[in-house]
């Protein structure tokens, strides 16, 4: 407890974050209608801390974290609302070219699928130095030399004889790795990863677990890490924001959220997942239902149809989000610091 | 609707096999695959995908199978059900070894032996609705020949693993992913299994809709007294399932234990790494990581010795000339590992 009172005294000082997102949308014209993907999300981050992103499929945690490098389908998809700044700019004001300056090089991305994410035609080396030689000016031996030692630097062993691999040639794990030394290279000091391990086996999301969270002890580097598995969130990130439908739900340091989750969803979302430490063979406690269709959402609160505690004000009223305690925000009606729900628990039937 | 006027599908084999005889049997069972150099007239390189599998599925439990990308754990499930043609050792179902059977008592088998595959959203044909998916096994078995008795079963199955009865109609891409995966126990259910062989049934799934889903099979399982091989890569979620669960590192079952010995007691150095791998259950948790060296060896070629050797902290001479063999250490916890000898 005193860990975190002693966190709140340091963010109580008035400056600026180095990421600040204000009441985010970003919609998809799509042609049945506008899914509104992200709908009015705000968070801070400051450098050196670990932002993690949570809900399921389709609650918006990618758009977001895509709306933020503006890389979204062009057509399409649109930030219609909102601001975004990072290191003191306005990344929505932004022209394409400034943007491809910050892409890469103050901002690094790391996608969920490796595999993907390198071009198989391409040895590992010759994609390396070409990001390298694009975001700094120096000669290809130079950007050759720096690879080798990005590479020796996420634990590659032989990193020489691995710059002139094919992608297809490295398992899930190594490709992550080559991923993280090229994002390494470029020092960023925001580093966006996407359901980094998601494709990964156990131990080696361990591994590069671990990898990301040397590079922050380093480098004071923000990451904002988007994962639908809890369990990466218990143990890389400061604070936590849980998505659902496009819209922020609860928002909280990480283990204030373990510990006193309020809002209904994140309760479902923490009992539906099975423990280890649990007796085995007993029901789980479910989440009746699918989430909405996002272009119908916007009226009520998103969650209303699935929430075992909804009342009549749930479906009328978009429920705000609110500081229910410092740094604890929460956007429910029945939660919102005058009512209070009480948790049910016990076995399901 | 209601259960008693549909005529369920009688078990083929009735004769229930006494108690202490396991349902399924798996002796010694080796996969290999023969993968081609590309170089004209050299020997092709030998893909040892399961090694001297033996294990025993009893009536009504849940065997779960666990281990990393690439350890066989699909494979095993894919030759038990006859997908993979195996390479030596045998299954035994009922006391009779399948893989000696032809004609009609190995399509009666095959009714008794089901799959439910990964990834709901390729392994359901796009073109054949809702019920239509649900009546195909129904239609290759030849059973129930009756149009108006198959669609009503096929009705009461619908809403037997919670799909929506107004939805027979739709297809495939109109369905959620646990929607689909739902389809799919459907269809494996269409046939009175005795054994489903589940191949990561909710790894492509949400948590919320994972917990759904694996609810289902444990409602199942004690309606029908089904027996579950239960293939995943998620140790949460296999010793949530699982009466016993079996660990395999690169083509081995390096422990077998009943599921809560998992977490308490876990004898394999690889089992002990795996668990320490596993993201903690809380942020208060701070765990002790073990880790193992190198990579994962490739399962081509010849191989001597314990597969986990070349990794493995407590490595002695003896574990890179000879193979362990599974032994029993006590209350049903078996492990291969030349430590516990």
């Amino acid at each position: 407890m005193s860990d975190l009172q002693k966190n709140k005294t340091q963010q109580a000082s008035p400056h600026e974050p180095l990421l600040s997102v204000k009441d985010l949308q970003t919609h998809f014209y799509t042609a049945t209608g506008i899914a509104k993907a992200v709908d009015g999300v705000s968070f801070d981050v400051d450098a050196g801390k670990t932002l993690g992103i949570v809900g399921e499929s389709g609650s918006g945690k990618s758009v977001t974290a895509n709306s933020i490098i503006r890389l979204l389908p062009p057509r399409t998809g649109k930030i219609v609302g909102g601001s975004i700044r990072f290191d003191g700019k306005d990344v929505l004001a932004m022209s394409q070219k400034e943007l491809v300056s910050l892409r890469g090089s103050d901002i690094a991305m790391i996608f969920q699928d490796p595999m993907t994410s390198l071009d198989p035609v391409f040895k590992v080396g010759h994609q390396m130095v070409e990001m390298i030689c694009a975001h700094q000016d120096i000669s290809k031996d130079e950007a050759k030399k720096l690879a080798i030692s990005a590479l020796e630097r996420v634990g590659i062993s032989d990193p020489v004889k691995r710059m002139n691999s094919y992608p297809y040639e490295l398992s899930g794990g190594m490709c992550q790795r080559v991923i993280i030394a090229m994002a390494v290279c470029s020092k960023p000091k925001f580093i966006i990863a996407d359901e980094p391990t998601t494709a990964l086996d156990v131990t080696v999301q361990a591994r590069v677990l671990e990898l990301l969270k040397e590079l922050q002890r380093d480098t004071n580097t923000l990451i904002l890490l988007i994962t639908h598995n809890l369990g990466v969130v218990w143990e890389m990130c400061d604070d936590v924001m849980v998505m659902y439908a496009g819209k922020t739900v609860e928002k909280a340091e990480t283990r204030e959220l373990y510990a006193e989750p309020m809002h209904p969803y994140t309760w479902g979302l923490l009992d539906s997942i099975p423990r280890l430490s649990d007796e085995s063979k007993g029901l789980l406690r479910t989440i009746p239902g699918v989430p909405p269709d996002l272009r119908l959402t916007g009226t009520c609160c998103n969650f209303c149809n699935r929430c075992i505690y909804a009342q009549e004000i749930c479906h009328k009223e978009v429920p705000p989000l609110i500081e229910v305690k410092p740094n604890h925000f929460v956007a429910c009606h029945l939660q919102n610091g005058e009512r209070t729900l009480v948790r049910e628990s016990g076995d399901v039937k | 609707m209601t259960a008693e006027t549909v005529n369920k599908i009688e078990p083929e084999t009735a004769q229930t096999a006494p108690a202490d005889v396991p349902l399924l049997k798996i002796n010694h069972l080796t996969k290999e695959f023969k993968l081609k150099t590309g170089v004209p007239f050299q020997k092709p390189l030998t893909l040892h995908a399961v090694t001297d599998v033996s294990l025993e599925l009893r009536a009504g439990e849940t065997l779960g199978v666990i281990g990393e990308s690439g350890c066989g754990k699909s494979t095993l499930g894919r030759t038990i059900t006859m997908l993979h043609k195996a390479t030596s050792g045998s299954v035994e179902f009922n006391g009779v070894n399948i893989f000696n059977l032809q004609g009609q008592d190995l399509v009666k088998v095959r009714r008794d032996i089901q799959m439910v595959f990964q990834d709901p959203f390729s392994s359901l044909d796009p073109r054949k609705t809702c019920g239509q998916l649900i009546a195909e096994p129904l239609i290759v078995h030849k059973l129930m020949p009756d149009q108006r008795e198959r669609e009503k079963y096929i009705l009461s199955l619908m809403h037997e693993v919670g799909l929506d009865i107004q939805h027979v109609n739709r297809y495939p891409h109109e369905f959620s992913g646990g929607q689909r995966q739902r389809i799919n126990v459907a269809r494996a259910l269409a046939l009175s299994p005795k054994i489903i062989v589940c191949d990561e049934p909710v790894s492509a799934l949400d948590v919320s809709i994972q917990a759904q889903v694996l609810n289902l099979f444990n409602r199942l399982q004690e309606e029908h007294h089904i027996s579950y091989l239960f293939i995943s890569h998620d140790l949460a979620v296999i010793k949530h399932v699982s009466d016993r669960i079996a660990i395999m590192y690169l083509g081995y079952v390096v422990e077998l234990c009943e599921a809560a010995q998992i977490y308490s007691e876990p004898l394999h150095p690889y089992t002990k790494a795996l668990l320490s791998a596993i993201p903690p259950e809380s942020p208060f948790e701070k765990k002790e990581r073990i880790v193992l060296e190198g990579e994962i060896p490739s399962p081509v070629g010849d191989r001597v010795g314990c597969p986990l050797a070349g990794r493995c902290p407590y490595c002695q001479d003896r574990c890179k000339q000879e193979m362990p063999t599974l032994k029993d250490h006590g209350n049903n916890h078996e492990v291969a590992c030349f430590l516990y000898e």
